[in-house]
C-alpha cells in the first residue's frame, strides 16, 4: 500500500472543482426553464441533500477506508447488485465527463473558434483528460493543486467585480413568487439532488487521503460549501443583470455575464476580457472532466478487475474514444442541453443511492473491512 | 525507481498544464488580412411598394487602404499620412441576416463582428425592423453583445459615409463625443446593445438613445439631442439640456453636465458632478398612479459670463441652489408631460412599479401612463469653482 497522499484542503479544492465543473455554462438554463427568476434560491436549498451526501459518503469511506466503490460495493450490497449500482454512478461521471468535454467545446465554438469542428474541440479536450487519467490519480491532484494559483483569483474576481461594475440590478429577482419552484417540482427535486456531487470523489479517491476518516468528512463539506457561492453568482447574476424573461433567452447566461461586466480593456488581442476568463474556466471544466472520466474508469476496472493495480491503458484510451465518439451525437448546443436534463435525473438518482449505500452499510456490519 | 516514476508523474503534470493553456482548438488559421473587421453596424428601413425591409450598413476599416465603394475616414498624423480607410457597404434584405449575407458576397475576406463597436439606428427604422436586427446582433454568434448604441435622423447608411475635417476615423469621433459630454450638455449616453436590448423585452422601461447627426456642412458629426421610443418605435426628439435631465431621472445615477438656469438677473451655467435619482410609486388606485422622484444634485457653479461670488460668503450660493432645483424641478415635470404625450416611458417609472404592482403589465401600466403623476423634488449641493485671482 502506497503512503496517502492527499490532504483535505487539496481533496476539497478537488471536489469543489469537480462540483462547479462546466455547471456555469448549462446549469443556469436549466434551473431557468424549472423555476424561473427563483431559480437562484434552488442553489441554496441543494446544500441539504447534498449534506446528507457528504454524511452519507464519509460513512462509506470509514466503514471502507482502503477501498475505492468499485472494489466495497460487491461485498455490500452482492454481486449483481453491485453491477447495477456501480452501472449507474458509472454511467453518470462518465456522462459529466462528456457533457463537460462537449458544452466547453460547444461554448468555444460559439464565440471564437467559429471553424473549428466542434469534435476536434471535444477530442482536444478528452486528450487532455486520458492523459492525465493514464498518468494516475496523483497526476490528476497535482494538476488540480497547480491550479489554485492561476484559478482561484478570476473565480473571485468573477464574483466579486460584478458588484462595483454598477450593471447589478436588484430589483431584477422581484416579484418572487414561491409558486415558480413547483412549477416543474420534479424535475427540480432532481436538479437539486445533484447539484453537488463532487463529494463522490471520495468513493475513488478516498485510499489516497492522509489522514483517512474525518479529513473525507472535512474535505465533502468545506469543497461543498465552497462551490454554493459559485453556483449561487452563476445562476443570480444573470438574472441581476440582465433581468426576467431576458436571462431566460441567452444560450449561455453565466457566460454572457462575464462578457457585460468584463471590464473593458482595449488592448487586442485581450480585447474581451471574458474570453480570458473562458480560458482560465476551461481548466476548471478540464479538471471536473479528468475526475468525472477517472471516477468512472476506475471503477469500471474495479468492478471488473478488483484486484489489479493499475487500470489497462488501452481501456483508458478506448472509453476516451467513446466518450469523442458519443459527443458526436450532440448536434448543437441544444442536445447537449436535453441529454443534460436526464443526466441532472441521474445524478439524484447517484446522490440517493449514496444515502441508501450507506444505509446498507450501517446495518450489515459484516460486510465492512479489508477484503 | 520511486524518484523515476515521481519524475515521470511531474513531467505528465507539466505537459498537462501547457496542453491546457495551448491545445485551444484553433483549426484553421485565417490570417487577420483575410478578415474584414466590421466597426460599426447602420440600420434603416427602406419603404417599396412591398412593405418595409431592413437595410444594413456595415463599416469596416481598411488599414492597408485601398477602400473602395466608401467614405474616407484617414487623416494625417504626426506629418505621416495615414493611409486607413472605412470601407462601407449596405445591403437590404427580408431581414438583417439575409441583407448580411448578401454583404458577405460583396465583401472579400471574412466578415468579422466580433470588433463590432457600435450600432446605429435610424429614427425611421420601422419598430419590426429594430427589433429584428437587434435579435440578430444579440443572439448571433460571434457577435459581442456589448456595442454602443445611438441613433440618428439621418439615413444610418449616409452617416457611416460622413467624413471628419480633422482626421478622426467615425469611431474615435463618436468615442469623443461621449467623452467630452461630461464637460459639455451631458446628454451623450451610449447604451450597450444587451441593455437596450433588455429594455426591449423585459418591457421595464422605454429606451432612450443619443442621437447623432451629421453637420448642417457635412464636415462631421455632432450630438443634437436624445431620441426616446415607445417600445421599440421612435416617438420624438428632446434637445440637448432635457436629454441630459432625462439620463439623470431614467438612469438613476449619472455623472451629469452642464445646465444653464436663470439666477440672480444672469445666465448661470453649473456644473452637475454627480445626480442620483430616486424613484418611488405610491401604492394605491392603479389608474392614478403616483410616483415621488428624488433627485440629489452635486453640482458647481461656473464663473460664467463674469459672474462671480465671494469664496466664503454662502449665502447668494444657497439661494442659487434653490433657484436651479426649482427649475430642474419645473423642467422635469414639462418633461414628463411630452413623454406622456408621445407614451414613451423613457424615465423608467414602470422600473419601480413593477415591484411594487406585480400583477401590473407594462401594457397595463401602459394604458395608464398619460394620467400618471409624479412630483420631482430636486436636492442640489452647489459649490463654487475656481480660485480669486
Amino acid at each position: 500500500m502506497r503512503e496517502p497522499y492527499l490532504s483535505w484542503p487539496e481533496a476539497a479544492w478537488l471536489i469543489m472543482q469537480f462540483t462547479i465543473c462546466a455547471n456555469y455554462l448549462f446549469m443556469p438554463q436549466l434551473l431557468y426553464s424549472m423555476s424561473g427568476r427563483l431559480s437562484w434560491a434552488v442553489t441554496m436549498i441543494a446544500v441539504l441533500p447534498a449534506v446528507a451526501g457528504v454524511w452519507a459518503t464519509y460513512y462509506l469511506h470509514a466503514r471502507f477506508p482502503d477501498e475505492r466503490l468499485g472494489q466495497f460495493l460487491p461485498r455490500l450490497v452482492g454481486r449483481p447488485f453491485s453491477i447495477l449500482f456501480g452501472s449507474a454512478f458509472i454511467l453518470f461521471w462518465l456522462g459529466g465527463a462528456a457533457t463537460n468535454a462537449t458544452v466547453f467545446a460547444h461554448y468555444v465554438s460559439d464565440t471564437s473558434l467559429q471553424f473549428t469542428p466542434v469534435t476536434v474541440l471535444v477530442a482536444t479536450n478528452v486528450l487532455m483528460i486520458v492523459l492525465v487519467s493514464l498518468s494516475g490519480l496523483k497526476t490528476l491532484v497535482r494538476v488540480a493543486d497547480a491550479l489554485l494559483f492561476i484559478v482561484v483569483p478570476f473565480l473571485l474576481f468573477s464574483q466579486f467585480w460584478p458588484f462595483f461594475g454598477s450593471r447589478i440590478d436588484l430589483s431584477n429577482l422581484a416579484p418572487m413568487r414561491l409558486s415558480d419552484l413547483g412549477a416543474d417540482k420534479w424535475r427540480l427535486a432532481g436538479a437539486a439532488l445533484a447539484m453537488y456531487h463532487g463529494y463522490q470523489f471520495v468513493f475513488v479517491a478516498g485510499p489516497a487521503l492522509n489522514p483517512p476518516g474525518r479529513s473525507a468528512l472535512t474535505a465533502g463539506l468545506v469543497g461543498t460549501l465552497a462551490a454554493v457561492p459559485a453556483f449561487l453568482s452563476f445562476v443570480a447574476m444573470p438574472l441581476l443583470a440582465f433581468g426576467w424573461p431576458y436571462a431566460n433567452l441567452l444560450t449561455y447566461p453565466a457566460a454572457s455575464f462575464l462578457e457585460v461586466v468584463a471590464p473593458k480593456t482595449g488592448l487586442f488581442p485581450i480585447r474581451r476580457f471574458d474570453f480570458v476568463l473562458t480560458v482560465l474556466f476551461r481548466n476548471i471544466m478540464i479538471i471536473a472532466a479528468m475526475s468525472y472520466f477517472y471516477s468512472a474508469a476506475q471503477t469500471l476496472s474495479d468492478l471488473v478487475s478488483p484486484s489489479a493495480r493499475r487500470m489497462h491503458p488501452w481501456f483508458v484510451a478506448g472509453l476516451g474514444i467513446a466518450v469523442v465518439a458519443s459527443s458526436a451525437a450532440f448536434k448543437g448546443i441544444r442536445t447537449v442541453m436535453q441529454f443534460t436534463g436526464v443526466w441532472v435525473l441521474l445524478g439524484a438518482l447517484v446522490t440517493v443511492l449514496t444515502v441508501v449505500l450507506a444505509v446498507v452499510a450501517r446495518f450489515r456490519a459484516g460486510s465492512a473491512g479489508r477484503r | 525507481m520511486d524518484s523515476t516514476r515521481a519524475a515521470c508523474r511531474t513531467a505528465a503534470a507539466l505537459a498537462s498544464i501547457l496542453l491546457m493553456m495551448t491545445t485551444c482548438g484553433c483549426w484553421d488559421a485565417l490570417d487577420i488580412d483575410r478578415r474584414a473587421f466590421v466597426a460599426v453596424m447602420g440600420l434603416d428601413s427602406d419603404v417599396s411598394g412591398e412593405g418595409h425591409r431592413p437595410r444594413v450598413s456595415l463599416m469596416i476599416p481598411m488599414p492597408g487602404g485601398g477602400g473602395e465603394g466608401g467614405a474616407g475616414g484617414g487623416g494625417a498624423g504626426g506629418g505621416e499620412e495615414m493611409t486607413a480607410k472605412m470601407l462601407v457597404v449596405d445591403e437590404t434584405g427580408v431581414n438583417a441576416e439575409e441583407a448580411v449575407q448578401k454583404v458577405r458576397a460583396m465583401v472579400g475576406g471574412v466578415i468579422d463582428f466580433s470588433t463590432l463597436q457600435y450600432v446605429v439606428t435610424s429614427t425611421d427604422a420601422s419598430p419590426d425592423d429594430l427589433t429584428g436586427a437587434m435579435h440578430t446582433v444579440q443572439f448571433t454568434r460571434f457577435i459581442p453583445m456589448t456595442p454602443f448604441m445611438f441613433a440618428t435622423e439621418q439615413k444610418a447608411s449616409d452617416l457611416l459615409r460622413a467624413e471628419s475635417p480633422s482626421g478622426k476615423s467615425f469611431v474615435d469621433t463618436l468615442d469623443g463625443i461621449q467623452a467630452q459630454s461630461r464637460l459639455g450638455l451631458g446628454h451623450v449616453h451610449y447604451p450597450q446593445a444587451w441593455e437596450t436590448m433588455s429594455m426591449l423585452i423585459n418591457k421595464t422601461g422605454d429606451m432612450t438613445l443619443t442621437l447623432i447627426n451629421s453637420t448642417d456642412r457635412g464636415d462631421g458629426l455632432e450630438a443634437v439631442g436624445a431620441a426616446v421610443y415607445d417600445g421599440a418605435k421612435y416617438a420624438g426628439t428632446l434637445a440637448p439640456t432635457d436629454a441630459l435631465m432625462l439620463q439623470c431621472v431614467a438612469l438613476r445615477r449619472y455623472s451629469g453636465g452642464t445646465y444653464l438656469f436663470r439666477g440672480d438677473d444672469h445666465e448661470l451655467l453649473i456644473r452637475i458632478i454627480r445626480a442620483r435619482t430616486k424613484v418611488e410609486v405610491d401604492r394605491g388606485n392603479a389608474d392614478a398612479l403616483r410616483f415621488r422622484v428624488s433627485m440629489r444634485v452635486n453640482a458647481v457653479l461656473m464663473d460664467s459670463g463674469g459672474y462671480r461670488l465671494p469664496l466664503l460668503n454662502r449665502k447668494k450660493l444657497d439661494e442659487l441652489e434653490q433657484v436651479a432645483a426649482r427649475d430642474m424641478e419645473a423642467r422635469l415635470g414639462r418633461l414628463l408631460e411630452r413623454l406622456q404625450g408621445w407614451n414613451s416611458d423613457a424615465m423608467r417609472l414602470y422600473h419601480e412599479a413593477r415591484v411594487k404592482m406585480p400583477e401590473m403589465s407594462c401594457e397595463d401600466f401602459k394604458r395608464v401612463y398619460p394620467g400618471v403623476k409624479a412630483e420631482f423634488s430636486v436636492s442640489m449641493l452647489l459649490v463654487r469653482t475656481g480660485l480669486l485671482r
